[in-house]
């Protein structure tokens, strides 16, 4: 057997904790190094910042965060630039979810957005927090003529009748603007069927990189845009840093994860060219 | 037939939900359709309502069976101790909202209760760490299983390498022009938007059409499986 082909049989044959130690080179070193990628919004993505943009002054939009803490490093970043933008742009939020794990889900970005950054911001006016209730597409299909069929308070207690978020808006149909942040089902895919396809309204999404394939084909005619994984709210961000420069830092959440993540994807896309080079070179096989 | 009655009774929902799918809605509908999307609210509440009471029969089941297993301490009965423990102590951090505002209307996300405490510094950390882990099984297959072997597996190793190319923002290498400049997520884009999308969209009319079939089956009463536990007669 030549060198070549030893050094070949070797390399196919490394131990796999090799392989993870590598990874968690890739993820440490730009977390420690501070590397920084600026990028620039999709036409995917800004679909979803100019229906944003462009929604009448005072319009409420619905963000349904469908997901739960295992999806949260993807998923929260859009959460929270959503949440930034909307109010930014002068637009009232109406947070609920489909999933169990919700309340505490939107409490962190109320905690995190809302009450750091908008400290003027009252719950009611600028914002509205329904929460969670079990139904999954039954509760959508309740909620599209009156949200009142399942939610007469707010989690606080406050009376939805009356509140200025939610001036105008009888059921999910009245709101500019539905977005759902989604890790599975229920969630981006029934936010469409049961509510975009019936009523009307427009639906935006994100969702995790796993799932962005199964969203596709209701782009653009049933899905107003998508925000794909990490990768799509680091590009929300930077739309979010262009419009406004001074209240938005150019760093944000998304941005500083796209560091590791795209060094740990190109390891990834090396390791596929390395591992199918020495497969080849050793003659395919395992000896 | 046996059971007729369940069998008339999903036959008159389902159709019924089927016709308020395709009803007008708003003012000047007729009172006909209102009725329909009226009756299509009150499903869905329904629906709801059983739900809940699924979550309650789900907590008794897995009492009783975790329960069982740690009494008759059959293999691995410790994790079993495990579960019962969380589930008991979630259960009552969270109906009895400790620590937190007390009340029917007090919180249970709120930020001093136990259950947020929990939430946030069990459960998230949990979380993380078990979804993590994909990243190593993930990186230990690409470099180990992710062979070429025929034409398939070719065009699918160009195409996963050009989507995990397309998600690295070179145009944020500043000072790189040429990286830049590199069309990777424009391929990436395309790749997702015009051959994933054929393929997705055939699998959904597939999988549309197949739903389709099985609904008329159970409203024409055809299809015995799930009322009784046995098969087509």
């Amino acid at each position: 057997m030549s060198r070549a082909r030893r050094w070949a049989a070797a390399a196919r044959d490394l131990d796999r904790r090799w392989l993870y130690l590598m990874l968690l080179a890739a993820v440490v070193w730009p977390l420690l190094a501070g590397l920084r990628f600026h990028d620039r919004p999709s036409s995917i993505v800004r679909a979803v910042f100019d229906r944003v943009e462009k929604l009448p002054p005072g319009r409420p939009l619905l963000l349904s965060l469908d997901y739960s803490p295992s999806s949260a490093p993807e998923l929260e970043p859009m959460a929270e630039a959503l949440t930034r933008h909307a109010l930014l742009s002068g637009h009232p939020v109406c947070y609920l979810s489909l999933w169990p794990a919700g309340n505490n889900m939107i409490d962190r970005v109320v905690d995190r957005v809302i009450r750091k950054e908008f400290p003027a911001a009252r719950p009611g006016r600028e914002y509205v927090v329904l929460g969670f209730q079990e139904g999954g597409q039954m509760l959508i299909n309740s909620l599209r003529d009156s949200l009142a069929a399942r939610y007469r308070t707010d989690v606080d207690g406050r009376p939805l009748a009356g509140l200025p978020a939610l001036r105008g808006v009888r059921g999910v149909g009245d709101f500019g603007l539905v977005i759902s942040l989604s890790a599975g089902v229920p969630g981006l895919k029934e936010w469409i069927l049961y509510a975009g396809d019936v009523v009307g309204v427009p639906v935006a999404g994100g969702c995790t990189g796993v799932g962005a394939p199964q969203f596709f084909p209701y782009y653009p005619q049933q899905l107003v845009g998508l925000l794909a994984a990490l990768k799509g709210a680091s590009e929300y961000e930077a739309a979010l840093h262009q419009r406004y420069p001074r209240r938005v830092p150019a760093d944000q959440r998304a941005g500083l994860g796209m560091g590791p993540q795209t060094v740990a994807h190109l390891l990834l896309v090396a390791l596929i060219l390395l591992g199918n080079a020495a497969w080849w070179l050793a003659g395919g096989r395992r000896p | 037939m046996r059971r007729p009655a369940p069998r008339h009774l999903l036959a008159v929902v389902a159709l019924l939900l089927v016709a308020a799918s395709f009803a007008p809605r708003g003012a000047d509908a007729g009172a006909g359709w209102r009725w329909l999307v009226f009756a299509d609210q009150h499903f869905s509440l329904w629906f709801s309502v059983l739900a809940v009471f699924a979550f309650v029969l789900g907590g008794i089941n897995l009492l009783a069976q975790h329960l069982a297993r740690v009494v008759r301490r059959r293999p691995d009965w410790p994790y079993s101790v495990v579960t019962v423990v969380s589930f008991l102590v979630v259960l009552v951090a969270g109906l009895f909202k400790l620590g937190g505002l007390p009340g029917l209307q007090g919180s249970v996300t709120h930020p001093d209760s136990l259950f947020t405490r929990l939430f946030e510094d069990v459960l998230s950390p949990l979380h993380a760490t078990l979804f993590s882990l994909l990243a190593f099984y993930v990186v230990s297959a690409s470099f180990r299983a992710f062979r070429v072997r025929s034409l398939e597996t070719a065009v699918l190793m160009i195409a996963a390498v050009l989507v995990l190319l397309g998600r690295i923002p070179f145009a944020g290498l500043a000072g790189h022009s040429v990286l830049s400049a590199l069309p990777f997520e424009d391929v990436s884009l395309w790749i997702l938007s015009v051959p994933n999308t054929a393929g997705q969209r055939a699998l959904m009319i597939g999988i549309a059409l197949g739903t389709v079939a099985l609904a008329l089956r159970m409203i024409l009463g055809l299809e015995q499986r799930g009322d009784d536990g046995e098969g087509p007669a």
